[in-house]
């Protein structure tokens, strides 16, 4: 109590110097509370519009593949395809902390036809309504309509639509669809009864192989996501057997077609003599026999029905895919995931390996990584600067202080006593100082949150708000971790300025006076 | 009884390739109820020779007993509370925490004797009688900036006295006072002496004052000369 007084006196007596280190401090509290809640904001908003609506929380990639940074490789580099992807399936059902997954294909697909030149799309494979339910239907219509299972097209994203326009001044509507003027850019309505529409258009699969085909797909939609699309905005789809077929890999059409080991087996006993005849094949009479034509008539419609039906039944998962994304249940942590994922693959032996989110997309998690850094390293140099003043004043005081002190230890102060005191003194400070700057910080946070500032067209905007707002978010642990910190701070800025204290000895006092 | 028994002190100060003999051999005892004053012209080792009877300072040789307790190799702890609990100080500064209001500066070294367990009522009460008796009844609750030299200086007697130390130590405590307000210290510092049977010992240039003491020690270049 003696020492609370005490403390509390004296930092009402030195008011100058005590407003100097609480000012230090409330900024100091103020700028971390602030810079958690903006780290902790990107880190949700990544989570929830990076991982839950576009790369899931782990990728399965085939054992063969050696890149991690499956999804985003700058040069479009091809992933190598997963084998057996039904047993993979079979071993991820069996996982209870998955919540889901699905099975994806990723490539540069070249578009031809564009005024004798080509262009690249960075497009993914999959069976979109599929995708859309995994995703949180992150990808949403602009003009046509999105894909369906088992429908063929592509769905282009607005922004390659306009780049496309921009160089070869040919603006894409969906196939069925009629040119929208509003979403027409400025430039483009002055001759817009001129304009070169195309519905669809011709791609093929830009890889390592050979088997690349092209192929001509209408145009189904134009898209954007829903978050961060300043971010995916290049990022267009197709079904994925048309990517398969783009890009040469093993459809699923193709299982479906191939011949059994039996049929095999079958074919191999039979010789040419018992298909031709022999040499009475083209000697027989009754090779060429006179035909009717038959009056039997055929509903074309039904025939399309049974057709259409057939290809829907063709069973996609037994075609190539390049990746499986997989989606954890809430509160699941990725690295247990990872280990327990693992444990099955080897269990299961399955030829995969697992790749955590942040590793296959390494460009955006390296820059939501150099974002906390700088935040961090801030923070850091505001609490060093902040620790320097502090230490700085409160030895200053500590010397100016030396006839109290000394009087305090003449008559019986032991050193503990002056430790103390100066312990209170600091904490009384650190308390309502950093207390308030934590309440400063916690006001401005919510301002900021209830203002709703926009990324705009900024892609790193976006990344370092983790979606389209600034949206920063303040947690308990954020708040504690803070107090911890400040306390942190203020125990090594006082560990110079108590010692000069306690060094201060009666004699001292005497030789001042 | 002797209360204090000084042997063969000696003080050595360095000052830079000099030394300084401050105490050359001093020997010196103190009786149980004295009140002596140590004269001597400024350098002449008064203060330093308080300094070390009040375990302030050390003596590079020598025998410094108090109460029986050779107090040379003692360390800063213990010398610490033989301080809080046996002697008393009152500086020529008048050292006044200057936060605290004269009782509470008075009850200071109380509140340090933690194993005395004493309330909060005794420890008040004790302060407010030292403070009348030193004439502060109507300045109690005053801050030190708020009192004259004089009053002060009364502040750090009643201080120096409130634990009930055996000795209590003055360098110079009339030395910024005016004439008039430093006798009536002395007279305080006297009838205490008198009521308490504390022992007193005090240094100064003042001749005035010296009449209150019961023996003077002279103190010359470091020895004592009578």
């Amino acid at each position: 109590m003696l020492i609370l007084k005490i403390a509390f006196r004296n930092i009402m007596r030195h008011r100058g110097k005590s407003l100097i280190i609480g000012i230090i401090l409330l900024l100091g509290a103020l700028i971390m509370t602030v810079g958690n809640a903006v780290i902790q904001g990107t880190e949700e908003g990544i989570e929830e519009n990076l991982v839950n609506r576009f790369t899931g929380h782990i990728i399965l990639v085939s054992n063969k593949e050696n890149m991690d940074n499956v999804l985003l490789d700058p040069m479009g580099k091809s992933i190598k395809i997963i084998d057996k992807y039904e047993e993979i399936k079979e071993m991820l059902n069996t996982q209870n902390y998955i919540e889901s997954f699905i099975p994806m294909t990723r490539g540069v697909s070249l578009i031809f036809g564009l005024e004798e030149d080509f262009w690249g799309l960075f497009v993914f494979g999959t069976n979109f309504e599929d995708y859309q339910e995994t995703y949180l239907n992150n990808v949403e219509i602009v003009e046509g309509e999105l894909l369906k299972n088992g429908q063929k097209g592509i769905l282009i994203s607005e922004y390659t639509r306009e780049q496309i326009y921009k160089l070869f001044n040919i603006w894409i509507v969906p196939e069925g669809y009629t040119l929208i003027e509003e979403n027409l850019p400025e430039e483009a309505l002055e001759y817009k009864d001129n304009l070169d529409i195309k519905n669809d258009l011709v791609f093929m699969g830009w890889g390592e192989g050979n088997m690349n085909t092209d192929i001509r797909l209408p145009i189904t939609g134009i898209i954007k996501f829903k978050t961060l699309n300043e971010v995916w905005h290049d990022v267009c789809f197709m079904d994925i057997e048309s990517f398969r077929e783009c890009f040469g890999y093993f459809t699923a059409s193709d299982t479906a077609n191939a011949l059994t080991d039996e049929k095999l087996a079958e074919l191999s006993i039979i010789n040419d003599d018992d298909v031709f005849g022999g040499d009475d094949f083209f000697g027989s009479d009754d090779l060429f026999i006179e035909t009717e034509i038959s009056d039997i008539s055929y509903d074309f419609e039904s025939l399309k029905a049974q057709t259409e039906k057939q290809e829907t039944e063709i069973n996609l998962d037994s075609g190539a895919y390049n990746y499986v994304s997989i989606k954890l249940k809430p509160g699941v942590e990725i690295y247990d995931a990872i280990e327990l994922l693992n444990s099955a693959i080897e269990e299961s032996e399955v030829e995969a390996r697992i790749i955590h989110w942040k590793d296959a997309t390494a460009q955006i998690s390296m820059f939501v990584f150099l974002i906390k850094i700088t935040l961090a390293v801030f923070i850091f140099l505001l609490f060093f600067v902040a620790l320097i003043v502090i230490m700085n004043t409160l030895s200053m005081a500590a010397i100016e202080r030396t006839e109290e002190i000394g009087m305090m230890r003449a008559i019986g102060s032991l050193k503990g006593f002056i430790t103390k005191m100066f312990i209170a003194e600091t904490s009384i400070l650190s308390s309502f100082f950093g207390g308030a700057g934590i309440l400063l910080g916690i006001i401005i946070v919510k301002l900021l949150s209830f203002l709703n500032i926009s990324a705009g067209d900024n892609d790193i905007l976006h990344l370092v708000f983790g979606g389209d707002t600034f949206n920063p978010i303040i947690t308990a642990d954020g708040i504690i971790n803070g107090i911890i910190l400040l306390i942190f701070v203020t125990a090594i800025a006082l560990i110079y300025p108590v010692k000069v204290a306690r060094k201060i000895s009666p004699l001292d006092a005497v030789t001042r006076n | 009884m002797n209360v204090i028994e000084i042997k063969g002190v000696t003080k050595n100060y360095s000052l830079g390739k000099t030394t300084v003999h401050a105490l050359k051999g001093v020997d010196l005892t103190v009786k149980e109820g004295d009140f002596i004053s140590i004269v001597g012209p400024s350098g002449s080792g008064k203060t330093t020779l308080l300094n070390i009877i009040g375990c302030i300072d050390n003596a590079t040789d020598g025998d410094v007993i108090i109460h029986g307790d050779n107090v040379i190799n003692m360390k800063d702890r213990k010398l610490t509370l033989l301080r809080l609990n046996s002697i008393g100080f009152i500086f020529q500064s008048f050292n006044l925490v200057p936060v605290l209001t004269a009782r509470e500066n008075v009850e200071f070294p109380l509140l340090l004797m933690k194993d005395k367990k004493l309330s909060k009522k005794e420890i008040r009460s004790r302060a407010e009688k030292l403070l009348n008796e030193v004439g502060l009844e109507e300045h109690i609750e005053h801050k030190p900036y708020e009192l004259s030299g004089g009053q002060r200086q009364r502040v750090a007697i009643a201080r120096a006295l409130v634990t009930n130390p055996d000795i209590v130590l003055a360098d110079e405590p009339t030395a910024n006072l005016d004439s008039e307000t430093g006798e009536k210290i002395l007279q305080v510092m006297k009838k205490l002496n008198d009521i308490e049977k504390t022992t007193f010992i005090f240094s100064t240039h003042d001749q005035e004052i010296l009449k209150y003491a019961d023996s003077v020690i002279k103190i010359r270049d470091g020895i004592i000369v009578n």
